[in-house]
């Protein structure tokens, strides 16, 4: 740690400590925030994919009544919201102030994914979902059997935007979430960080330097979002509707 | 046709806007009126109080503090127990939550929004004088005065400071007596090993600190045989400090961005020609090459790296860098064994004067009390417990669990770490009331050094904000370009009567108008 002190520009790290992640794995909450974390981010982004697929669906169908009005309501929600204050009274009426749901409901429905679900819904042919419909399906069969295989890359698109933002979420559960039992990481990380910058300028004593404990507490953060990215990132690359239809 | 149906839909969107808002409203009050006897149970606050179920009846308190402690145990831990215990006040309770930088701004102001403002809560200037000004805080004068033990450790200077409409709408930190407890801690620090290889004493006088700087400079104080050091450096300028080598201009009497008292009228120290002398100096140090030339761009980081790798001799620092335990004097000492620091006592100029800048109040730390607040004399009593000989020593934790006192050397020595004391629930989170205690500083030579710093300031007579500061933000980085240009320079002393032209015309005129009507009002 006297080390990362000193500064200065070198090639080979002087000395190997791993006390900064000693430092940092003790706070009891860490497991905690952990948890709250991954279940944000697992259910958040099931919900949030499943709802936008959902909405974005029938609103490709033009028999459906006011299927324009829907479309512009939606879109009016991206260059229009209700603000910080307002928002936060509408989280605290529903009573989900303190609640993890606070942090999944509220975004569960982006107006730019359903648009780009939207966008690319349309481009599956009408063809298969009639012959489907020939062969018995029901528009729910057709939905789940026929639409959402062909839209995995898309939808593996949305999950991944999705599961980052509901990682890396951070007014939110600042604004909703008091109970030390609900932090999600970033809280605590930048508490963590905070509570370091103080008991260097009050002069408490520290076993470690600053700098590596943030530099440390950021590899904990981004460590498990690193691990599922390149899982969602063959997705982007796979042809949208290879084999399934030939022309 | 078209537009028609744009026109219609764009409609159609306001009402439903219009018809959310309402129902929004309408849902509060019946929730509002529910939650009443009840307890919503959506607050953190309530829950936890009702889950203390025999103290039913106490009046509880929701503290929201500006602090980071992520061990703090969510229902208080032991901590709390203790705090209650110790000071013997009966029916109250309390539950503590922290946020930590900015973001507690932002939680505090949606707090207040929404209703639910706190009872105690961190606050800063701006903030303080916005919920005074919407009375959603409460004068605390009186309640003051009726806290002996509180009162006695308060600085008049800080109440002074924060006084607003006449009230006092939020409380400071106190101090202890001793001198080492006192606000300030930063004053120049040197390399005393540098001064015994080059032969000198510790500089008194400016000229002596000249001779010192020159010696540093150009005569090898590190012994490495090579001219890689520099006498003195500093770090660039801020808004808020907007001058370097404060105690430079404090061998003249003034500091530049404070207010002094020139025959009953408070000017700016930049423009009282005692500024140009200090100017002058500096200039003259820079052209014989004993200021590090990186200051004006130079992060505190990289200025505390060039003290600990030998490059300076004298940097503006605290005193706690002469503590063992305190990782920049680790890192000094590993790099160096032989290293040695010390806190100088300002060096007098050629009028016999010095001093360092007065560290003003702590503005970080400013605690108000929510005008809705039930019996605040009850919680002034738990405070005023907090300013009392046992009450400070709650920081430390539990004598013998945590810490153990020696009386003689009026020593803390602690056993546990801080992270350790806030996992119980000890310490800052329950700290409602501050009194400076740095009775753990087992250094006598950083007791010393921080006694140095604090025994020699120059005090500002002004630390409030008047109106035109904030209309005329940019007058302390003109300040810094001047005194860039000229030390450095490239610009003659002279150019200093053009500052306080400019000074004057671009608004400092209006500052100082409206700084001496606010003082005269005082």
């Amino acid at each position: 740690m006297e080390m990362a002190l000193s500064g200065g520009l070198f090639f080979w790290p002087k000395e190997f400590t791993l006390e900064a992640y000693r430092v940092i794995l003790r706070y009891d909450y860490l497991w905690v925030a952990f948890g709250n974390s991954a279940f944000i981010t697992a259910v958040g982004t099931v919900i949030s994919v499943l709802f936008t697929a959902t909405t974005a669906y029938p609103l490709i169908k033009k028999f459906l009544p006011g299927q324009k009005t829907i479309i512009f309501l939606i879109l009016f929600t991206m260059l229009f919201q209700g603000g910080l204050i307002p928002t936060y009274l509408v989280v605290k009426e529903l009573g989900l102030l303190n609640s993890l749901w606070s942090i999944i409901l509220p975004t569960a429905l982006s107006g730019f994914n359903v648009v780009v679900v939207i966008s690319f819904f349309r481009t599956l042919p009408a063809e298969l979902e009639e012959s489907a419909m020939m062969d018995g399906g029901n528009p729910i069969t057709i939905f789940a059997r026929i639409v959402i295989p062909l839209s995995k890359p898309v939808l593996a698109t949305i999950a991944l935007w999705e599961s980052v933002n509901l990682w890396n979420n951070y007014i939110f559960p600042l604004m909703y979430l008091n109970d030390k039992a609900k932090y999600t990481l970033p809280i605590l990380l930048r508490d963590i960080i905070n509570g370091q910058e103080t008991a260097k300028q009050t002069g408490e004593v520290l076993t470690t330097a600053t700098e590596s404990v943030v530099a440390a507490t950021i590899v904990m953060v981004m460590i498990p979002i690193m691990l599922v990215y390149p899982f969602l990132q063959t997705h982007f690359a796979k042809g949208a509707l290879v084999g399934s239809l030939k022309q | 046709m078209k537009m028609a149906r744009a026109v219609s839909i764009a409609a159609l969107a306001c009402a439903m806007v219009w018809l959310a808002a309402c129902s929004s409203s309408g849902g509060q009050n019946t929730s509002g009126n529910a939650g009443g006897p009840g307890g919503a149970g959506s607050s953190s606050g309530t829950g936890a109080s009702a889950g203390n179920g025999g103290n039913g009846d106490a009046i509880h308190y929701d503290v929201f503090l500006n602090f980071a402690a992520p061990e703090y145990p969510a229902d208080g831990g032991k901590g709390k127990g203790v705090l209650l215990e110790k000071a013997g006040i009966q029916g109250i309770d309390f539950t503590v939550t922290l946020a930590s930088g900015a973001d507690y701004f932002t939680k505090l102001n949606l707090k207040a929004a929404s209703g639910e403002l706190p009872d105690y809560f961190s606050v800063d200037i701006p903030t303080m004088t916005r919920f005074a000004d919407e009375g959603m805080i409460r004068p605390l004068d009186d309640l003051i005065d009726k806290a002996p033990v509180l009162k006695s450790t308060l600085r008049e200077s800080d109440l002074e400071a924060i006084r607003y409409n006449g009230k006092i709408y939020a409380l400071p930190v106190g101090y202890r007596p001793e001198p080492f407890n006192g606000p300030s801690i930063d004053g120049f620090l040197i390399r005393k090993d540098w001064l015994a290889n080059v032969g000198l004493e510790q500089p008194k006088t400016l000229e002596e600190l000249h001779e010192v700087l020159r010696r540093f400079t150009f005569d090898d104080p590190d012994g490495n045989g090579v001219d890689d050091t520099f006498g003195i450096s500093a770090e660039k300028s801020t808004n808020q400090y907007p001058t370097k080598f404060e105690t430079v201009f404090g061998a003249f009497g003034v500091i530049p961005h404070f207010w002094h008292n020139v025959d009953g009228r408070l000017k700016q120290g930049w423009v009282l020609p005692e500024t140009k002398e200090a100017l002058t100096v500096l200039q003259q140090w820079y052209a014989e090459g004993l200021i590090d030339p990186d200051f004006p761009i130079m992060e505190r980081k990289q200025l505390e790296e060039k003290f600990i790798n030998s490059k300076v001799g004298i940097i503006t620092a605290s005193g706690f860098w002469m503590t063992p335990a305190q990782p920049q004097n680790a890192a000094i000492k590993k790099l160096t064994p032989q290293a040695e620091m010390a806190i100088l006592p300002p060096p007098v100029g050629p009028g016999g004067r010095s001093g360092y800048p007065d560290a003003g109040p702590n503005y970080g730390n400013l605690k108000a009390l929510s005008a809705k607040a039930e019996n605040p004399e009850k919680w002034f009593e738990l405070l005023n417990w907090q300013a009392t000989d046992e009450g400070q020593f709650l920081v430390f934790g539990l004598e013998g669990e945590h810490y153990t006192y020696d009386r003689e050397k009026n020593l803390v020595s602690q056993k546990v770490t801080y992270s350790d004391l806030y996992a119980e629930g000890f310490s800052n989170p329950i700290r409602f009331f501050q009194v400076v205690d740095r009775r753990w500083l087992d250094n006598e030579e950083s007791r010393e050094g921080i006694m140095i710093v604090n025994n020699h300031t120059i005090e500002n007579e002004f630390w409030k904000t008047v109106p035109a500061m904030l209309k005329y933000p940019d007058l302390p980085l003109l300040w810094s370009e001047y005194l860039v240009k000229i030390v450095t320079g490239i610009w003659t002393v002279d150019k200093w009567e053009e500052f306080v032209e400019k000074y004057y015309s671009q608004g400092g005129k209006e500052v100082e108008d409206e700084v001496n009507e606010a003082w005269s009002g005082q």
